[in-house]
């Protein structure tokens, strides 16, 4: 009965809001364009063939080739997952942390509240960015390090969020109600009161896609991050840079492809909060 | 069975304690006492029966059925004196994981409004498992088979309907009946209901009483019953104590405290009866 009225709503929104289903599209198509990279990529995306380098596109390489004369359409392919991957690992580790940290300062409040807050304030000084870098700089700039280090950082707004549905939530009725029948501290935490806050944290683990993505491209597109020959979009961009002037399809096709990445997530982010929000019912 | 020894709850007041006037007292908690909300209760709840606790708004009654369970919140205020006595042990002196395993087995509790007692994300059944769960009476797996046998034994027709319903489906009658059966799924000695039938209509009302009333005498549950409304009183209690301002000021069997009240504040309380349904 509700799996009936809730697939029905969400069938609704989606024929009704254009924007949330281009969203739905896009990001779906990204996604099966990750899963199925081998498949779908004609080439070795790390296969170098010197003589056929810097090609315009054609119908034997429909993104053109790089300076080493590998196909660009594969490496962006295969950039996907990589990109994607550390999108979603780098918010999986960010979510995580805020809802640790938030429901923990919410629920208990005082002074375990007044010290995780001012250490979220703290965290948010630091222009995160910067921050990267220099933690990149000092580690070694491979992936696993920089979904940490990106997840790491991005946790302050998940942390707020769900501290603040927390402290609305604790007071309702049915939180006592489940200390009544004897449930512990965490048990009301993990059981009670963060499946009736996440809402609003799915919203921001869908926006914070985008911005992991676009923060992996940038820090690629300065060299510190995913390390070549390893493709990403971020470093295919880089490599590009140097031809910008003759060849516009080694930059044009990653960009475009971190666009419409970031395009999507945003949409699908929209149109979740769209979905969560009470008082607009779509009908 | 359950006996309450000269029972204090103090609660604080929200600004600091420091007057204009006068020193800042030495003792600062003391001085954040605003009052007290149970000022030395004593009661005996027996076994098998029905134990309203009645009175105004606002008189403590509900403070006290927290203070029973352990549920006063630290911030507003503390229990300062006495003793709650279950089986021979004081459950006050309990440690706090003692306590939450005495909580919802051996007492469990219903609030007045079961639309916002029910976590609105989980269905009726998860509820009820996770009570069981909770207190390691069963497995995941065998939950439900009692879940459901609760839910039959609180007079829900269609148990595994309601039982795989999320609470916005039920009614509120029906939301106090799985209420019902989650306390009483446990097993427990006392189930104390905070204004059970408030927020329902007279029929409604009837039927939950009536489910009080053969749940006493089925499963021989004590249940302390606190309310304002004398007609639930008259209607099921067994024993009433009358409460005013923190402090029980008669207590006695439901007959001869609606017949022969000698307080001033029961005469009170009675007189406020709409007139058709007086005794």
């Amino acid at each position: 009965m509700r799996n009936s009225s809730k697939s029905l709503f969400l069938s609704k929104l989606l024929s009704k809001n254009k924007l949330v289903l281009s969203g739905v599209l896009v990001v779906g198509g990204l996604t099966i364009m990750a899963i199925f990279a081998p498949l779908i990529a004609p080439f070795n995306p790390l296969a170098i063939d010197v003589e056929d380098a810097l090609l315009a596109p054609s119908s034997a390489h429909i993104f053109g080739t790089d300076h080493l004369g590998r196909d660009l359409f594969s490496r962006v392919v295969f950039g996907s997952r990589i990109s994607l991957s550390i999108g979603f690992v780098a918010v999986g580790i960010s979510v995580l942390i805020g809802l640790l940290i938030g429901s923990v300062a919410g629920y208990y409040g005082s002074r375990i509240d007044t010290a995780l807050m001012r250490f979220v304030d703290i965290m948010l000084c630091f222009p995160s960015f910067f921050l990267i870098l220099a933690v990149i700089a000092i580690l070694e700039p491979n992936i696993i390090n920089i979904m940490v280090v990106i997840g790491i950082t991005s946790w302050m707004g998940v942390a707020r969020l769900i501290r603040a549905e927390v402290l609305s939530l604790k007071e309702r009725e049915f939180i006592l109600a489940s200390k009544a029948i004897g449930a512990s501290d965490l048990r009301v935490i993990v059981r009670h009161l963060i499946p009736n806050a996440i809402a609003p944290v799915l919203v921001s683990a869908v926006l914070g896609v985008a911005a992991a993505v676009l923060l992996e491209s940038s820090l690629s597109f300065l060299g510190l991050g995913v390390q070549p020959p390893t493709p990403s979009w971020g470093n295919i961009l880089m490599e590009g840079k140097a031809s910008l002037g003759v060849c516009w399809w080694l930059m044009f096709f990653p960009g475009f492809f971190i666009l419409i990445t970031v395009l999507g997530y945003n949409l699908l982010g929209e149109g979740l909060r769209e979905y969560f929000n009470p008082k607009k019912k779509i009908c | 069975m359950l006996s309450i020894n000269d029972l204090t709850v103090e609660y604080y007041r929200d600004d600091p304690p420091y007057s204009s006037v006068g020193p800042i007292s030495a003792n600062h908690s003391k001085a954040c006492v605003e009052g007290r909300a149970v000022d030395g209760v004593r009661l005996k709840i027996p076994k098998g029966a029905i134990f309203a606790l009645v009175g105004e708004s606002g008189c403590g009654k509900t403070t006290l059925g927290l203070a029973i369970t352990g549920l006063i919140n630290q911030r507003d205020g503390r229990i300062s004196a006495g003793s709650v006595i279950l089986d021979n042990k004081n459950i006050l002196k309990s440690s706090q994981k003692e306590f939450q395993d005495i909580r919802g087995k051996q007492i469990t509790y219903i609030f007045q409004e079961p639309a916002s007692s029910l976590n609105p994300v989980f269905t009726i059944g998860e509820q009820i498992d996770e009570a069981l769960i909770v207190h390691k009476i069963t497995t995941k797996k065998d939950a439900k088979g009692i879940a459901i046998a609760s839910l039959q034994k609180a007079q829900i027709d269609d148990p595994e309907r309601v039982y795989h319903s999320y609470p916005y489906q039920l009614s509120g009658g029906m939301k106090q009946r799985a209420m019902i059966a989650m306390a009483i799924s446990t097993g427990p000695k006392l189930l104390i209901a905070d204004e059970p039938t408030t927020a329902l209509d007279t029929d409604t009302e009837n039927e939950i009483l009536k489910l009080l009333l053969k749940l006493r005498d089925e499963l021989s549950l004590s249940v302390l019953l606190i309310t304002h409304d004398m007609r639930i009183v008259q209607r099921v209690a067994d024993q009433v104590a009358v409460m005013y301002r923190g402090e029980i000021v008669e207590v006695g069997t439901a007959e001869k405290l609606l017949r022969v009240p000698k307080h001033e504040y029961t005469k009170l309380l009675l007189f406020s009866m709409p007139e058709k349904l007086k005794l």
